[in-house]
């Protein structure tokens, strides 16, 4: 993974989210004063919107984005900001995957860079949230951050966002599962996906140091 | 648009009092084009193209279907333009009526796909009943200016950059070859047409303009954001390199006399002649990276 935090100026906080195959650019805004049917008295106001690489948003999009909401209001400080708007635009570059097959690389990558957005554009938030995908293949191997063979060649796939809190994958956010897979099989790409965000967490926050250093 | 972006008095005073003097806030001068920076995505027909500080995306895909009814030897190619707050909050998620969205999509639909840029009788696979359909996104990821100059380089060269699979027709059965089987194909494109556009302010007041003798009207090549947003007029010329002008633009604003158009085209024809080249020369160095082995699969000789 690498991310280029920073990446547009006209908003105030955006990302370029790298992973082997996937790419995402995630642009936050805000608080900003929203439009009166947007306005929640209590919180912050949550505009979330999924581009696809190719083509016109369908269900698709609207599934990603739905599942990207749940995640992100559930770490954002929303008490903070009543009667305010904040707008997240998230356009995936290339999908590194099968469209019609698939979502988890894209979800996952729209989480991360969602949060690096959220980070940077300075918008109080509770915990981050981090996104991984694990791939198990038939002979029950889990690979975390699987390639698209090993998509293909999955029995099963499965994304799963944890809240980081102190640095530690605390509990989890969504898991967003296809295929055939037991108990146990759960129970492992868990245990394969915990470190792997461990890793992740790792960077993001060596990410986010060189950011704040250089400001 | 969401929220207008606005320029305080003070700034846009200094703007065009610094433009009387012949300069501009970047330094550049006033027919000079922003530097022109092409990067390609991992797969084919996927481009990243930034003039300046604007960032501009592209993607091709296509797929088979029906073709037109009363068009039966043609495929199908679309352009979508959508902008969203990503560009900057003059822009709106789902809504894109705005004067400017549209006069902008329009003006890239207009020099790309009502040109002929792309042969689409070549994209005809059995009359009537199956052919390609091309699809071009554009995706607006930063605007500091010149959406319309940077869609179209990105359209171009994302379709000089794309191959589509390769087919065999046999009657009404066709097969399509996987990559790895067959070499994808190229897009037939006819023209590369470019984009120019130019922004007129006026230095004295609208009568002079109007009735006055002297051209004394300020005229930008590729104008920054907030030159954009303070012009009085603007000239959209597209071109390509067989000196064939694609389409004029020219919506309103300040008046203008022939010289300052035939000026403006000239000037336009240097700038689409240099970036065509451009062009070219990225796609060529970046599809030859990818094919390590052509040279040696070649049967092409000398002679």
């Amino acid at each position: 993974m690498n991310a280029e935090i920073s990446y547009l100026d006209n908003v105030d906080g955006s990302c370029l989210y790298n992973t082997p195959h996937t790419r995402v650019v995630a642009s936050a805004t805000g608080p900003v004063e929203p439009k009166a049917r947007q306005e929640l008295p209590t919180q912050l106001a949550l505009e979330l919107s999924v581009r696809p690489a190719a083509g016109v948003a369908t269900t698709r999009e609207v599934r990603i984005q739905d599942s990207v909401r749940a995640v992100i209001t559930s770490i954002l400080a929303a008490y903070k900001y009543p009667r305010q708007l904040c707008q997240l635009t998230l356009q995936v570059l290339q999908a590194g995957e099968s469209e019609e097959l698939f979502h988890c690389l894209e979800l996952a990558a729209c989480v991360n860079s969602a949060v690096f957005a959220l980070v940077d554009a300075g918008v109080a938030l509770t915990a981050l949230a981090l996104a991984t995908t694990v791939a198990l293949a038939h002979d029950g191997t889990a690979t975390a951050e699987p390639s698209r063979q090993q998509l293909m060649d999955a029995r099963s796939v499965h994304t799963v966002v944890f809240r980081i809190v102190d640095g530690k994958p605390e509990d989890i956010l969504s898991m967003d599962s296809h295929g055939d897979f037991s108990e146990a099989d759960i129970l492992k790409v868990l245990d394969v996906a915990e470190t792997s965000a461990k890793q992740l967490n790792a960077q993001f926050r060596e990410t986010v140091l060189a950011r704040v250093n250089i400001v | 648009m969401a929220k207008d972006i606005e320029v305080s008095t003070a700034e846009s005073q200094f703007i065009l009092e610094a433009l009387k003097q012949n300069y501009r806030l970047d330094g550049r001068s006033f027919e000079q084009f922003r530097d022109v920076k092409i990067t390609f995505g991992e797969e084919l027909g996927d481009v990243l193209v930034e003039l300046g500080r604007t960032k501009v995306h592209c993607k091709i895909s296509s797929s088979i279907t029906e073709p037109y009814e009363d068009r039966p030897f043609e495929g199908l190619f679309f352009i979508s333009t959508e902008s969203t707050p990503m560009a900057g909050p003059q822009f709106e998620s789902g809504n894109n009526t705005g004067e400017d969205e549209v006069l902008i999509s329009r003006i890239i639909e207009k020099a790309v796909r009502r040109s002929g840029a792309l042969d689409i009788e070549g994209l005809c696979i059995v009359a009537g009943s199956k052919c390609w359909a091309v699809r071009a996104s554009v995706h607006f990821l930063d605007c500091d200016g010149g959406f319309v100059d940077a869609s179209c380089i990105a359209v171009m060269t994302a379709l000089l950059h794309y191959r589509k699979p390769d087919i065999t027709v046999h009657g009404e059965k066709i097969i399509v070859h996987p990559v790895d089987e067959r070499e994808p194909v190229a897009l037939g494109i006819l023209h590369i047409p470019v984009c120019v556009t130019s922004s007129f302010f006026n230095p004295v007041d609208a009568e002079q303009n109007i009735k006055g003798e002297e051209n004394s009207e300020i005229v930008l090549v590729d104008a920054t954001l907030k030159e954009e947003l303070l012009r009085e007029g603007v000239l959209t010329v597209t071109l390509n390199k067989n000196r064939e002008v694609v389409q004029v633009s020219k919506a309103g604003g300040l008046p203008m006399d022939a010289m300052t158009l035939m000026e403006c085209c000239h000037r336009a024809y240097d700038i689409t002649e240099r970036i065509t080249d451009q062009i070219l020369a990225a796609v060529k160095e970046d599809i030859a990276k990818r094919d390590k082995y052509s040279a040696i699969l070649s049967s092409e000789n000398a002679r």
